[in-house]
């Protein structure tokens, strides 16, 4: 805990489950800022941006992956064939539980895949732990 | 008293003299003996003993039958006859005994008569064994003299004082004087000879025994012929007389003889010194004693030293031994071989020998120089063994020779006909040779032949058997055709086999013409003999242009290199390829194997082609079928939890939020939850619309484009107003097939997208048609708005696909339309230069004609 911001860039093209990360997000009294993007190519575009320096380079990506125009998968791909961005972590969520997609982010560089449970309380749940995890005991590389 | 004091002395005297009788009796060298009546033994001497083994007193009072065992029958009729009165002599062999020989006896029975009563018998015999072999000696010799003196080829007489008491019947052969004109009489008396009277006296007198020298003379036969003789005498004296012997050889048959022996000798002296051959006379060990001229020429030695020269040094084999052939001599009376022989400066030659017996006189060999004969020989032997392997080794054949008289010359071959014999026909006129009807058919050949004619000719020579006759002239070194040869061949199984082969090939062609795969047959180069028509038809050359190696240039250049390898040295190719022809890349397997003869030699190149097409656009289809319905799970499932996550997520915080009385956030949550239900819900009607937009339950139909344009666009009509968009039906004069309502949902779709993404403010463009030049009609709905970025275009007909996750929408309509066409068989795809640039959304309806209502 340098007191740095942590960045982390949400891309996710439902508002609701944008606004559910927020909100379970806000409770971490952390200094940290969530930038949400609603599809793949604002993604890309906002990703190329902060390599080039002009907006701020996220720390964390939250990622889903059925996106409008680029999806999530392929997002993740071209991340990870930035090498100024390549050691950005991308946590993948997503309502997807086939295993297919597990394979196929791992298999592209994720970090972290995690499901989106129909259900409040799990939610509530996996979103404090992903907050601890990441927020609090994560150590992520300087820029 | 004195009386009977002298009747006691005489009686005395008696006994002494019965005891001297009797002491006589018994050393008397001779069987004495007296038999009763009754046959008993009443007295026997001791010769008995002797005799018979048993000594006088044993036999006394015993029968006859019994002492004398099985001779009493032997004797039985001279003791029938004694007992009838009559005295018997008669001879008898008695065994040998314990005392010895066998002896020979005379034996006398004289009867006892008493008052005319025979009341006995005596017996005496007399042992006459020595006597009897003397004569039976005598007689021996006698025989043997008399046969030798009958059978003697010497003529021999017998005088006694001058006078002939015998002569010999080759004494009568001889000199022609027979026994009977000589007998009693004197050689002077019968004039035979002339000689000088001392001569005679010579003669006449003998030397006492055989005077080893013969006296010349000339016997003077009865008819006066003279016959030169040698005469030897001998004197016999047998107590007072006087005989003399003479052996006459008659000289002039020898003479004769020995004349003959001479000419003879002369002759065939002179025939073993004239023939050619080599003659050679050897002894019992094999060594020369004489040879002929022909002998020394083909050997090159002198008769000298040729004589006393071994046999084994004649020839030519090494370790020669002649003792074999010497032995097969004697036994058989001549041998005949074929050996070696060795001339004087050690070249050898061959030779024909002859050895046979000549008796005493040892062996004639006869040796003939073959060297030419062989020469000879073996040309012929090499011609005809040429002829023969020739004749032989041609399979099913027969060679005929016929002369200019029709004459069979010649008949050879494995394959003659069955009831036909090289015997039976050589020699033979045709007509005689074969059946009539097949002479009378083949004659005129013979004679074309004759004429000078070669040609064949085939003849069915029975059911299933069929002759191929060859005719070839043979002429005179003159150039005369002097014969014809005729080679038959059975043809039967080539030509049945041919048969059969055109079958087959029919069969294949048949077949091959018929195959759904292309079948093509290549030479060694690669370059098509044959390509049948479905080849034809996948390559898309015409029948006539299927051979050669043009079609090559319809393959990849990788594809075209590998065939040229496999045509190299490959043994087989597979190849999946795309084939470049006239209209479109069509997808092939193609595979094509060397053929080989048996010993591994390239005949040639057979392969197939297979049009995948189809088969590889349907894979490809079900490919993307099935990519589809995987996506189309995916996607359900992915978007139908996403408003589900909302809902739960945000019914948990109304909770919360109630609970806190926290008014703004309640709104908030509702209004999440509100909008998540709606979405569910409409996403819900549209994949059931999707669903049964899969089925078709109505039969296709014909309208015009122009009526499903009109229906569509009162559909979206506020729209239309709303955006004053402008419509237009550029192509009016066309019919599409197909579910109407299905086509309705179409044209009301692609119009409303048209619609939606123009720029803010612009008024909306539309064109509505088809292209009508291409292989297919193609319809169109082409736009004048916002543009598709090319790299969101295969996104476009994804289901809940939105490029805009602002637009308005589920995202399934260009899905749905999708599903449509190609529910109908048809085909969608967007054209955008890009964003800013409109689109045009283009598809295929089979079933779309120009035509029909304006």
């Amino acid at each position: 805990m340098d007191g740095r911001p942590i960045v982390i860039l949400l891309v996710e093209d439902d508002v609701a489950h944008a606004e559910i990360v927020r909100r379970n997000l806000e409770s971490f009294r952390v200094a940290n800022a969530l930038i949400h993007l609603p599809d793949g190519q604002q993604a890309l575009d906002y990703l190329e941006a902060s390599s080039a320096g002009t907006v701020s380079r996220p720390d964390l990506v939250l990622l889903d992956l059925r996106l409008p125009k680029v999806d999530g998968l392929e997002v993740l791909e071209r991340l990870k064939a930035n090498e100024a961005l390549s050691n950005i972590p991308v946590v993948i969520l997503t309502t997807s539980d086939a295993e297919r997609d597990v394979v196929a982010a791992y298999q592209r560089g994720a970090v972290s895949y995690l499901t989106k449970p129909v259900d409040f309380g799990k939610f509530v749940e996996l979103m404090e732990a992903f907050g601890f995890y990441w927020l609090v005991w994560n150590r992520f590389p300087s820029p | 008293m004195e009386e009977r004091q002298a009747l006691r002395a005489e009686l005395e005297a008696t006994r002494a003299e019965l005891r001297i009788a009797r002491q006589l009796v018994d050393a008397a060298p001779a069987l004495m003996g007296y038999w009763d009546r009754d046959l008993r033994c009443r007295q026997a001497n001791r010769a008995y003993l002797a005799w018979l083994g048993r000594p006088p007193e044993e036999l006394l009072g015993k029968s006859m039958p019994e002492v004398l065992g099985p001779l009493f029958e032997l004797n039985r009729p001279y003791v029938e006859g004694v007992l009838r009165g009559e005295a018997q002599q008669f001879e008898r062999e008695l065994p040998a005994s314990n005392e010895g020989l066998a002896r020979h006896c005379l034996a006398h029975y004289t009867p006892d008569i008493v008052d005319g009563t025979v009341v006995g018998f005596f017996v005496l015999a007399t042992d006459i064994s020595a006597r009897r072999r003397v004569e039976v000696e005598l007689s021996a010799t006698e025989a043997r003299f008399r046969a030798i003196f009958t059978a003697s080829p010497l003529a021999i007489t017998i005088t006694e004082a001058g006078r002939f008491v015998a002569v010999n019947s080759a004494f009568e052969q001889v000199f022609g004087w027979t026994e009977a004109s000589v007998l009693g009489r004197t050689a002077s008396e019968l004039g035979m000879f002339d000689h000088p009277p001392e001569v005679l006296e010579r003669v006449a007198r003998g030397a006492g025994g055989m005077d080893p020298r013969r006296i010349p003379m000339t016997v003077i036969g009865p008819d006066g012929t003279r016959r030169d003789a040698l005469v030897s005498t001998a004197q016999l004296t047998l107590g007072a007389r006087v005989s003399t012997i003479s052996v006459a050889i008659d000289l002039t048959s020898e003479r004769a003889i020995e004349r003959e022996l001479r000419a003879s000798e002369a002759r065939l002296r002179a025939i073993f010194e004239a023939v050619h051959d080599g003659l050679f006379i050897v002894d019992d060990h094999g060594v020369v004693v004489d040879a002929n001229r022909g002998a020394c020429q083909q050997l090159g030695l002198e008769r000298a030293a040729l004589i006393g020269m071994p046999i084994s040094a004649i020839s030519a084999r090494p370790n020669f031994d002649p003792r074999p052939a010497l032995a097969e001599v004697a036994r058989l009376g001549f041998v005949a071989y074929e050996t070696t022989h060795r001339r004087a400066d050690g070249s050898a030659f061959p030779v024909d020998l002859v050895l046979s017996s000549l008796g005493d006189s040892g062996i004639v060999g006869i040796a003939r120089d073959v060297t030419e004969r062989h020469h000879v020989e073996a040309a012929l032997r090499r011609s005809e063994r040429r002829y023969r392997v020739l004749v032989e080794n041609l399979p099913g054949m027969v060679a005929i020779l016929v002369d200019r008289d029709l004459r069979i010359v010649l008949v050879d071959g494995p394959a003659m006909q069955e009831g036909f014999s090289k015997a039976q026909m050589e020699g033979q006129l045709l007509h005689d040779a074969v059946p009539a009807s097949f002479a009378a058919a083949v004659e005129p050949n013979i004679r074309a032949g004759l004429a000078g004619r070669s040609f064949v000719v085939e003849i069915p020579w029975a059911e299933g058997i069929t002759y191929r006759y060859e005719y070839c002239p043979l002429r005179t070194e003159q150039g005369e055709v002097e014969m014809v040869l005729i080679l038959g061949q059975d043809i039967s199984e080539r030509a049945r086999a041919s048969a059969a082969l055109a079958a087959s090939e029919l069969r294949f062609r048949t077949l091959s013409e018929a195959s759904p795969v292309g079948v093509f047959y290549a030479d060694v180069a690669g370059h098509n003999t044959y390509a049948n028509a479905r080849w034809a038809a996948i390559t898309a050359r015409g029948p006539a242009a299927t051979l050669g190696d043009g079609w090559l240039a319809a393959l990849e250049p990788a594809d075209l290199a590998r065939w040229r390898t496999f045509v190299a040295e490959g043994d087989e190719l597979v190849l999946e390829a795309p084939l470049r022809v006239a209209s479109a890349s069509r997808w092939v397997k193609l595979r094509v194997a060397r053929v080989r003869d048996a010993v591994g030699a390239t005949l040639g190149l057979v392969g197939t082609l297979d049009d995948l097409t189809e088969r590889r656009q349907h894979a490809l289809d079900l490919e993307q079928r099935n990519d589809e319905l995987t996506r189309f799970t995916y996607t359900v499932s992915h978007d139908l939890r996403s408003p589900l996550v909302t809902i739960k997520t945000f019914v948990g915080y109304l909770a919360q939020d109630l609970a806190d009385g926290r008014a703004a956030k309640i709104e908030q949550d509702l209004g999440f939850i509100r909008t998540a239900a709606d979405r569910m819900s409409r996403l819900l009607d549209e994949l059931l619309e999707l669903s049964r937009v899969g089925r078709k339950v109505h039969a296709p139909i014909e309208v015009s484009l122009r009526e499903l344009v009109d229906e569509a666009l009162v559909m979206v009509q506020g729209q239309i107003v709303a955006t004053g968009a402008r419509i237009d039906l550029v192509t009016p004069s066309v019919i599409v097939a197909g579910e109407r309502v299905r086509l309705l949902e179409v044209f009301q779709n692609l119009i409303d997208n048209a619609l939606k993404f123009v720029p803010p403010g612009e008024r909306p463009r539309v064109e509505i048609g088809a292209e009508l030049g291409g292989p297919e009609p193609v319809l169109f709905v082409r736009d004048h708005g916002i543009g598709i970025d090319p790299r969101y275009q295969h996104k476009l007909f994804g289901l809940f696909e939105k490029l805009d996750p602002a637009a308005p929408g589920t995202g399934i309509g260009l899905a749905l339309v999708k599903r449509i066409i190609e529910v109908h068989g048809g085909r969608i795809w967007v054209d955008s230069a890009g964003v800013g640039h409109g689109a045009t959304f283009r598809f295929t309806l089979p079933g779309t004609l120009s035509g029909g209502p304006t």
